[in-house]
């Protein structure tokens, strides 16, 4: 009998080619879409599931809290992993430490060749016992088991040596540390929040004299992961981490400290930590895929429905001549459901297509191509199939049902009265249709409103025409002076500061006693360390006290401070801090003025606020603008701290100003690559999450508004079809067309207006939850939901009117012939 | 003995309220081998008997004996399988299923049926053969004549070997020459043994059969031998 059923599917999707071809390329895209954001789903969720025993497998993260103010961070200081160890191994297995000096990258030269990597880490030898990275060259049990040793990804070995053999060559750190590569990787995962093109061994620090950092027990840059020896050792040695901070950190500040066991597999969707390695995926934003892919899938499932069941009324005559010669309704509902399934499997030839088309442009939400095992051929294969199959059984019970139960009284003379019209179920999936369709749009308009809220919003900062150069590598920030001078000598370049991290973006947490401290008592405050210059590159406004003051500039022009300084220390590098409002509002100083003057010094500082400045972002508005100290680097001491010149340049001369720096770099640095970023684009990175979203939902939202207006498009023929005597009959008692047409589009419109009225504030309600988990966010203005509402109406008007119009300009007799 | 009897038939439709009565009081008795045809103005009942005793629709009240078992007794499900096995049904508007070809019009009982490929095969071409439509197996409806499409009806309605043929104005779409074809055709499968209920209007189709039930208001007014003949 499938045979059979299978010849007249055939046959029906030939015969009827409007409503074969609406079905078919609303379901191949309902199809193919629900199928891109399921992959992007599994991608997304399938984050760091390839490492072995992943479900006991944990990175340990440091919350510091003083008084509300401090830092969550990722990592961790370098003895901790160890002494943990030490301290638990009946619940610890094995720990592992990875480092990047909290550079933004690091040098390594091949010979003569120099390089600039983002994704250098060194870590523990432990690193592939933890994680599940394979390599494909060398013995991972060895790779990093000695100072000296380091594994590099494929591309990079064809980039450093060719076509030659990597294993056994020789890289070196910073120019002077030897490394040997004792292993290439195989092809990375994508989906891990770890993301890195060379590992060296963390032993190498030490060997070489380096540094040692394993009695640091504040600074915290070690992304540290520990395997338990069971799942359930997680709970009892969370219990156990407070005493543990109690006994190792140092007294003054274990009381704000306390340790986190995070699982490896949560990192990429639930944690966005401060210094996380990558900017980390979101869970709010699968929620969002998970119901855009239902939403497209049932726009394009509901039409399905619709035109079979309005379909109907021309299928009539089929069910009871079948029922007449035999046919039972079981009989016949397998029928019409293999039709369904037959469609359904078109459409699923055709979605592959669509998908394979498509999927070299996928990416995930940071813009990274998806993985190839997310888009591996069998995974992709079996989801569009599944959903073709699952589309098709599901969008054909109910007009399968519908269409086999159909009585067969009155077959004689082709007459039947018995006959349900549905089309009160059809109005109420349309509704659906536009609900969902005007739901989409309006959750594109407000992420987009938002990204761009975010990217243009007045930061309290100038970010425009700053230029950013990163200088950890070299040994340019050892001529800083000379650098500065040999730029500020070209009318093109404003100003130059150098900084430590970049601004708006990251920051750190540095201690300072303040006067809310005791003497010997030291709270981590967000700060940032600079030179001069910082807040006039940046435009940061000061509302209290003064500038750093460069003393060797004053006393080489007049030899005096400016008059209006206030109170100015003979050396600001040791003796003078800036702060924001916030930081002034939290010490409890009742003006900014008031605060001018008073203690805010590091250990090895003398330091006292000497200005105030207007509260700006140093972060993404991701977060509110908290206490914030500027701090003057003191380049004897910490030079290495600073990683970046920050150069403002001439908006009109901005091709030379940008010349003029490379012609720097070209002279104090010429064995070093010369590479540079503006900070406009760099902070825009910021909302790539927020800005794909908006690129998807406008996206799926034009998708499922093409497929609904398909629909509607077939539904309108049908009406203006069952009506064309009812025009007729019109027309020859005298209506107008125009009049005609208003009646045909009208039941559409007021569907539409259904829709509108129901979307709206669910809409609303929508954006204001999302809108709230931002600090700062634009108002939901009424145009937020006008507008997607006339779009619809105008999009659903034009849709309709096309048979609408048709109908009308027939002659009575031709509405009355015309075959639809 | 009959194939068909019925013990006061009564059908009532009811819309809006409003109760129509469309048959009553209807006694009838079709014996195997007969040729009948019901007769009757528009509007009399003879739809809603064709109805009834096709077992395609519920009496309101009464009872309809098919081959001697009482109709009401038996469920939707075997209601249809009495229809597969033992009707054939030719209408006025052939009603073919358009998608499908002659051959697989013809063949589509004996699918409900669940015969095999190769029997459905033979008995197909059998009836094609006698119906002179085999050379045009391969077509679809709309490419045939009114005359050839009827033909095909005729076929598909006795490819299973129904022991009752239903006939709706079988010739009421077609010329006078393709209608008198399908009448003869009719009359040959009688003299073969099939029992045939016609509707008809037309008093010289009615000559083909052997009694001629008339119908008028819902009720029988004569079922006699036929006289016309």
């Amino acid at each position: 009998m499938s045979e059979d059923f299978f010849i007249q599917s055939f046959r029906k999707l030939f015969n009827d080619k409007l409503y074969s071809f609406i079905n078919i390329a609303g379901l191949a895209t309902g199809i193919a879409c629900f199928t891109v954001l399921v992959l992007l789903i599994l991608h997304e969720t399938s984050y760091d599931d390839f490492h072995p025993a992943n479900d006991r497998l944990y990175r340990i993260t440091e919350t510091i809290d003083h008084k509300g103010v401090g830092e969550n961070s990722a990592s961790l200081p370098f003895p901790i992993a160890a002494e943990l160890q030490r301290t638990y191994p009946q619940y610890i297995e094995k720990t592992v430490r990875l480092f990047n000096f909290q550079a933004p990258s690091i040098g390594v030269s091949v010979g003569k060749k120099k390089f600039n990597e983002k994704y250098f880490f060194l870590a523990d030898s432990t690193f592939f016992e933890v994680f599940g990275f394979k390599l494909a060259q060398g013995n991972a049990n060895t790779a990093l088991a000695r100072p000296g040793c380091i594994v590099l990804t494929q591309a990079l070995a064809s980039t450093y040596f060719g076509n030659e053999p990597a294993l056994g060559k020789t890289i070196k750190l910073f120019g002077s540390i030897p490394l040997q590569v004792t292993g290439v990787f195989a092809d990375l995962p994508v989906s891990s929040h770890l993301r890195f093109d060379l590992i060296a061994s963390l032993s190498t620090l030490r060997y070489y004299g380096y540094a040692d950092y394993d009695h640091q027990w504040i600074w915290n840059p070690c992304w540290t992961y520990a395997r338990l020896t069971s799942k359930a050792a997680a709970k009892t040695l969370q219990a156990a981490l407070p005493s543990f901070v109690q006994k190792h950190f140092p007294a003054e500040l274990a009381p704000d400290i306390s340790l986190q066991l995070q699982p490896i597999r949560d990192i990429h969707l639930y944690s966005a930590l401060d210094y996380e390695i990558e900017t980390n995926g979101d869970i709010k934003y699968i929620y969002v895929f998970v119901a855009m892919a239902l939403f497209i899938l049932l726009i394009a499932a509901i039409n399905y429905m619709n035109l079979t069941t309005a379909q109907a009324s021309a299928r009539v005559r089929e069910v009871v001549v079948k029922k007449a010669i035999g046919a039972d309704s079981q009989q016949l509902f397998y029928q019409f459901l293999f039709e369904s399934l037959f469609i359904g499997a078109t459409s699923v030839v055709i979605a592959l297509i669509l998908v394979e088309v498509i999927s070299p442009y996928l990416t995930d939400l940071s813009g990274q191509p998806l993985s190839a095992t997310t888009l591996n051929q069998r995974t992709l294969f079996a989801s569009v199939t599944a959903t073709g199959l699952f589309m098709g059984i599901v969008a054909g019970i109910y007009p399968a049902f519908y269409l086999s139960s159909f009585e067969i009284v009155n077959v004689f003379h082709g007459r039947l009265l018995k006959v349900r019209s549905g089309r009160w179920f059809r109005s109420i999936l349309v509704v659906i249709q536009f609900f969902i369709s005007i739901l989409l749009l309006i959750s594109s308009f407000v992420s987009k409103r938002q990204l761009d809220f975010m990217r243009n919003s007045r930061l309290g900062f100038d970010k425009d025409y700053i230029v950013l150069i990163p200088v950890t590598t070299g040994r340019i920030i050892f001529s800083y002076d000379e650098v500065r001078q040999s730029l500020l000598a070209h009318s093109a370049i404003h100003s130059v500061t150098a900084i430590e991290e970049i601004i708006g973006k990251d920051f750190q947490t540095h201690e300072f006693s303040t006067e809310r401290n005791q003497p010997d008592e030291y709270s981590f405050y967000p700060s940032i360390e600079v030179t001069y210059d910082f807040l006039k590159t940046f435009d940061i406004e000061l509302i209290a006290g003064r500038d750093f003051a460069d003393q060797r500039h004053l006393s080489s022009s007049d030899g005096q401070p400016p008059s209006n300084t206030g109170w100015l220390a003979q050396d600001d590098g040791n003796n003078a801090i800036i702060v924001n409002e916030a930081m002034i509002k939290h010490l409890g100083y009742p003006s900014a003025e008031a605060a001018i003057g008073k203690r805010f010094s590091r250990r090895d500082g003398n330091e006292k606020i000497v200005g105030v400045v207007q509260n700006f972002h140093f972060t993404s508005l991701h977060s509110e603008v908290t206490p914030f100290a500027i701090d003057l680097v003191d380049f004897s001491i910490r030079r290495s701290r600073i990683k970046y010149l920050a150069i403002k340049i001439d908006q009109r001369q901005s091709t030379a100003g940008l010349q003029q720096i490379e012609q720097m770099w070209a002279k104090f640095v010429p064995e070093q690559p010369y590479e540079y970023f503006f900070l406009r684009d760099n902070l825009n990175g910021l909302y790539i999450k927020e800005q794909r979203l908006g690129e998807i939902a406008t996206w799926f939202s034009v998708v499922a508004i093409i497929i609904a207006c398909m629909g509607l498009f077939g539904l309108s023929s049908f009406v203006a079809g069952q009506q064309r005597k009812e025009i007729g009959i019109r027309k020859a008692i005298g209506a107008g067309a125009l009049n005609l047409a208003l009646q045909l589009a009208s039941r559409f419109i007021s569907l539409a207006l259904i829709g509108i009225v129901v979307a709206v504030p669910a809409g609303y309600w929508m954006a204001a939850t999302w809108l709230a988990s931002f600090p700062y966010h634009i108002p939901l203005q009424a145009d937020l939901f006008v507008l997607p509402s006339v779009i619809m109406l105008a999009v659903t008007i034009l849709t309709v009117s096309y048979h609408a119009i048709r109908a009308s300009l027939l002659t009575p007799v031709e509405s009355i012939q015309m075959r639809w | 003995m009959a194939i068909i009897k019925t013990v006061d038939l009564a059908k009532l439709y009811t819309s809006f309220n409003i109760e129509t009565v469309a048959l009553r009081g209807v006694n009838i008795n079709i014996e195997r081998g007969e040729f009948v045809s019901i007769m009757g103005p528009s509007g009399c009942g003879k739809s809603t008997l064709l109805n009834l005793i096709s077992l395609m629709d519920q009496p309101t009240s009464g009872e309809i004996y098919f081959m001697d078992r009482p109709v009401s007794k038996m469920n939707d499900r075997q209601r249809a399988e009495n229809r597969r096995k033992h009707l054939g049904f030719v209408f006025q508007h052939f009603n073919l299923i358009e998608e499908l070809t002659v051959y697989e019009n013809i063949a589509l009982p004996l699918v409900y049926l669940g015969v095999g490929p190769r029997e459905r095969h033979s008995r197909v071409q059998r009836v094609m053969e006698m119906l002179e439509v085999a050379h045009k197996q391969q077509f679809f409806p709309l490419q045939l004549s009114g005359g050839h499409q009827q033909r095909v009806a005729v076929a598909r309605a006795i490819v299973s070997s129904p022991q009752l043929l239903f006939a709706d104005e079988p010739t009421g779409n077609l010329d006078s020459v393709h209608g008198q074809e399908v009448m003869e055709i009719l009359t040959e499968l009688n003299e073969a043994g099939t029992t045939i209920v016609m509707v008809t209007h037309s008093s010289e189709n009615a000559t083909y059969s052997q009694r001629i039930i008339q119908l008028f208001d819902g009720q029988v007014v004569s079922g006699l031998i036929n006289q016309i003949a």
